[in-house]
């Protein structure tokens, strides 16, 4: 591949990626990301973020090598590492500002000092660290400028900002994982450990080593240089020792704490376990034993491809992915967060070309290697038409065609609800099916039942049947049974009724909730429950009691009226009202009592405003349960 | 631990499932009307509109109903986790939120053993949404939460931590074959300002396996983060030190080469040979 074709490829993904940012700006997080509540960090946080910045430990790792241990043979991959860190850490940067809700208070940790909260010392550590990967970097293009005097004064501290920038890694790798200690409960157990935080420390000096020899390898053969095979396979060595003593803790530690059922457990974790085990550990450290492997190119390229990869699935299982099955949730990233992070990194890249274009980032890549092998675009001179209408090798063209093709693609394929903002999901409830209702008496259960007789064996109903709306108007499987025609008779009739329930235009309703009239739906139960009574006037023995006449048929008319006992049911200075004969039946049915009873006397009574007890309609005074149509059987019939 | 705690004990033998509670609360808090979001597996669940829910737990003895909502823990791990301190722990007990100052990074929501906050992520800016235990309304306006008012049996109460307590162990004590002989909530992860009691188990999370972990949330992170001084300097004494040594070591070896002239043999260890590898660096660079 040219170096032309690459970065028409980074400058595609930047743009794709930009979209996206952009639409998240205009719209929220929540219009390109398909996180939920209960898997609030996902790829975005897991690759974009916690990812990036072990395979920005490139930088410190190889600091420490060249400046405190006098490692002279890696001091050729010395710059790019610092380089490769500048870029991840700005990509960490970049990425975290959009992933956090509010992406114009990323600077608020700055401000707002919290020193229990292990992110706010990661955050400080890594702006701290950014500044000095700055002055790290700084030395060469200060070199490139010719400041000598600067280089000098910053050659005798350098030593002292390669220290800091050593702690704060030091600090900030691990301080990655301590993240995750907070999530005892959601992280599946392969992943949580105590030792996370220390584990996270060693793995970016495994990593570091191996994402430098990558961008060298694939830099160097990018420019047609030869490859630095010397300290690559160096690092190679160094990479193989690390991962491979990572990867005998991690196993360890999950024998040590019992979990060793959990690694054949035969499920998605624990494949996904392997995966990662396989792809960090497994065929690099493997592979790196060989040492003809270690001082190949193309080899080593594939390995700490390998590597990268692996190392990567490991932050994104312990930031979100290995919380999945625990948390009984679903997440699929939604393809704008590959492109956002892919996006971001592209952004990186094509910098990081720049500076290798342009500063002594390689010693091996020179401004006369590069133009042997492509010249890059210098700043053109001519005006707008000459650079994108006359010149048939503008690089500009391209690259802008690529930018403006990718943004118009991706704009393409982007969901409704990046372009236009969150909108809930359509979930249409089936329309309220007419089903036969009957009202009758199922004997042994107290008060009157609701049923749909093609669920009930026909010769059980005795009551009389009507046609009633079934909705479930929330979706959860609950059914009211609703009785279109007697609400039409209760509110005026087919002229004047309709309005009082379809034409109330609150937002998002076609037609009146139930519960903007009932304060509850109703329920198949009696006021008067017969199973109760028993129960407290001892079972059989007791039918005497209200059934005065032990030689009468047991019947509701010669039964003991309810206010010979219940002295205080209707309290002095009631409008309610019975007649003497009533007097001596039991109550009536809930329903029918509010409806026959209460109804018409409250709307008579409505101008006065004297209501006795305010409580008295509250449904749920009574009511302790829902009806539920647990079978689904009967829906084939309807 | 402050003299007042600002408790909740729900007793789910008492709750009927009529959602007042999670009405009130909506009111109160003038939450936006619930919509089937993508993000949510069900319109009840917790979300940004329902900042208590009540959850059916099906049991064969006849279903029961648990009110979900944030538990105040008495030693938070949300208030740990946030990075700005938006989430503070009051003397009074209640957990609130400075939506002022908040970032939007959710470590809180992945921090909070019980799964309870939420993020309005309907929004262009979208806040982590939860229960304050009416704070401002109790406390300045001395009422009690809206859900405790609004329940009608009230299988939701309030009161001092202490009381509630006291009034659970009566509860337990005096219907031993009624109650399962446990608070949920008095000792859970350093125990919460939300107890509840019960005749069926409980499961306070979302999760399989109900909470029974004692330890605070707050040590698991601190333990380690408070090392992190003390790491920095010895990290930064070891790099100096190295450094230090290995530039001494090369400086006199250079002066040796300089004062042998022409007699060098070769360049001694240490001097950056292409060939050497690293680690053996190292390991001399120590013992010398």
């Amino acid at each position: 591949m040219t170096v032309r074709t690459v970065k028409t490829l980074l400058w595609f993904l930047l743009g794709a990626g930009l979209l996206v940012i952009l639409l998240r700006i205009i719209h929220g997080p929540g219009s390109v990301v398909a996180l939920t509540d209960l898997l609030p960090w996902g790829l975005w946080k897991g690759g974009g973020v916690v990812a990036l910045v072990p395979i920005g430990g490139a930088g410190f790792t190889l600091a420490a090598f060249v400046t405190i241990f006098h490692w002279k043979r890696y001091r050729p991959l010395y710059i790019g590492a610092v380089l490769l860190g500048l870029m991840c850490y700005s990509s960490v940067g970049a990425g975290l500002t959009f992933d956090i809700g509010i992406w114009w208070r990323i600077v608020f940790p700055i401000a707002y000092w919290q020193f229990h909260s292990t992110l706010f010392e990661i955050s400080w550590c890594i702006m701290l660290y950014l500044g000095v990967l700055t002055v790290e970097f700084g030395h060469v293009v200060l070199e490139r400028f010719e400041f000598h005097r600067a280089v000098k004064v910053l050659d005798k501290f350098v030593v002292l900002f390669v220290i800091a920038g050593i702690c704060l890694s030091t600090l900030h790798q691990s301080s990655l994982g301590t993240l995750f200690l907070a999530t005892p409960y959601r992280l599946h157990p392969l992943w949580h450990t105590d030792l996370l935080p220390f584990l996270f420390f060693i793995t970016s000096i495994g990593l570091g080593c191996l994402t430098i020899s990558w961008v060298a390898l694939v830099v160097h053969r990018l420019y047609g240089a030869k490859e630095p095979m010397d300290p690559v396979s160096g690092l190679g060595r160094i990479a193989c020792y690390v991962l491979g003593f990572y990867g005998v803790v991690r196993l360890g530690e999950i024998f040590v704490a019992g979990e060793a059922g959990l690694l054949v457990a035969g499920t998605w974790d624990t494949a996904n376990f392997w995966l990662e085990i396989l792809l960090s550990v497994g065929l690099p450290v493997g592979l790196l034993l060989k040492k003809n492997y270690r001082e190949s190119p193309t080899p080593m390229l594939w390995i700490s491809t390998v590597a990268i990869l692996g190392v990567s699935l490991n932050r994104i299982n312990v930031a979100g992915l290995a919380t999945v099955s625990t948390m009984n949730t679903m997440y699929l990233p939604a393809w704008t967060e590959w492109v956002v992070t892919l996006g971001i990194l592209s952004g990186a890249g094509l910098f990081f070309l720049f500076c290798v274009e342009r500063f002594d980032v390689f010693p091996a890549i020179n401004r006369d290697q590069i133009d042997a092998s492509y010249t890059p675009q210098r700043v053109d001179r001519g005006d707008w038409k000459t650079i994108f209408f006359h010149n048939p090798h503008s690089e500009i063209r391209v690259y802008s065609a690529a930018l403006v093709l990718a943004v118009g693609i991706a704009l393409g394929f982007m969901p409704l609800d990046a372009v236009f903002g969150v909108q809930p999901e359509e979930t249409p409830t089936q329309d309220p099916r007419i089903v036969e209702v009957s009202n009758s008496k199922v004997a042994g259960v107290p008060g009157r039942k609701f049923s749909v007789p093609l669920h009930e064996n026909r010769d059980t109903v005795d009551g009389e049947a009507f046609f009633a709306l079934m909705i479930d108007g929330n979706r959860d499987g609950d059914y009211v049974i609703f009785n279109h025609d007697l609400h039409i008779d209760n509110q005026g009739g087919r002229n004047d009724s309709c309005v009082s329930c379809h034409h109330m235009q609150n937002p998002y309703e076609e037609a009146s909730e139930c519960s903007s009239c009932h304060s509850d739906m109703y329920l198949e139960v009696d006021i008067f429950n017969h199973s109760y009574h028993m129960e407290k006037k001892g079972g059989n023995d007791g039918c005497i009691e209200c059934h005065t006449d032990p030689l009468a048929d047991k019947l509701r008319d010669n039964a003991k009226p309810c206010g010979d006992c219940h002295e205080t049911m209707r309290p002095g200075g009631t409008l309610v009202e019975i007649a003497e004969g009533e007097q001596t039946s039991l109550a009536a049915a809930y329903m029918d009592a509010m409806h026959e009873m209460c109804v018409g006397c409250h709307e008579s009574k409505k101008n006065e405003l004297e209501v006795p007890n305010e409580d008295f309609d509250r449904c749920t005074n009574c009511h302790r349960d829902l009806p539920r149509l647990e079978d689904d059987a009967w829906k084939s019939r309807l | 631990m402050t003299q007042t705690n600002f408790s909740i004990l729900t007793d789910v033998t008492k709750c009927i499932g009529c959602d007042e509670c999670v009405e009130a609360c909506q009111e109160v808090n003038k939450l936006p009307p619930e919509r089937p979001w993508r993000w949510l597996n069900s319109i009840t669940d917790l979300s940004s509109a329902r900042w208590t829910t009540v959850v059916r737990l099906e049991n064969d003895q006849g279903d029961r109903f648990m009110r979900r909502q944030c538990r105040h823990c008495l030693e938070p791990a949300c208030v740990e986790a946030c990075i700005v301190g938006a989430l503070q722990k009051t003397p009074e007990g209640p957990i609130i939120y400075d939506r002022d100052i908040c970032i939007g990074c959710r470590y809180c929501m992945i921090a909070c053993p019980f799964e309870i906050p939420r993020y309005s992520w309907e929004d262009t800016v979208p806040y982590v949404q939860k229960c304050d235990f009416c704070y401002e309304r109790v406390l300045k306006e001395g009422k009690k939460p809206a859900c405790v008012e609004a329940c009608p049996t009230e299988a939701t109460i309030f009161g001092t931590r202490e009381e509630l307590l006291a009034e659970a162990h009566r509860r337990l004590a005096a219907e031993p074959g009624k109650y399962v002989q446990r608070i949920w909530g008095e000792r859970e992860v350093g125990g919460t300002s939300v107890l509840y009691v019960s005749d069926v188990d409980l499961n306070l999370t979302e999760l399989d396996e109900p909470l029974t972990d004692e330890t605070p949330m707050p040590q698991r992170t601190f333990k380690i983060l408070h090392h992190m001084p003390s790491v920095f300097v010895e990290m930064a004494v070891v790099m100096g030190g190295i450094y230090w040594v290995i530039e001494r070591r090369e400086k006199l070896a250079r002066e040796g080469a300089e004062q042998a002239g022409t007699e060098a043999e070769g360049p001694p260890d240490g001097d950056g040979s292409g060939t050497d590898d690293g680690p053996n660096d190292s390991e001399q660079a120590k013992q010398s």
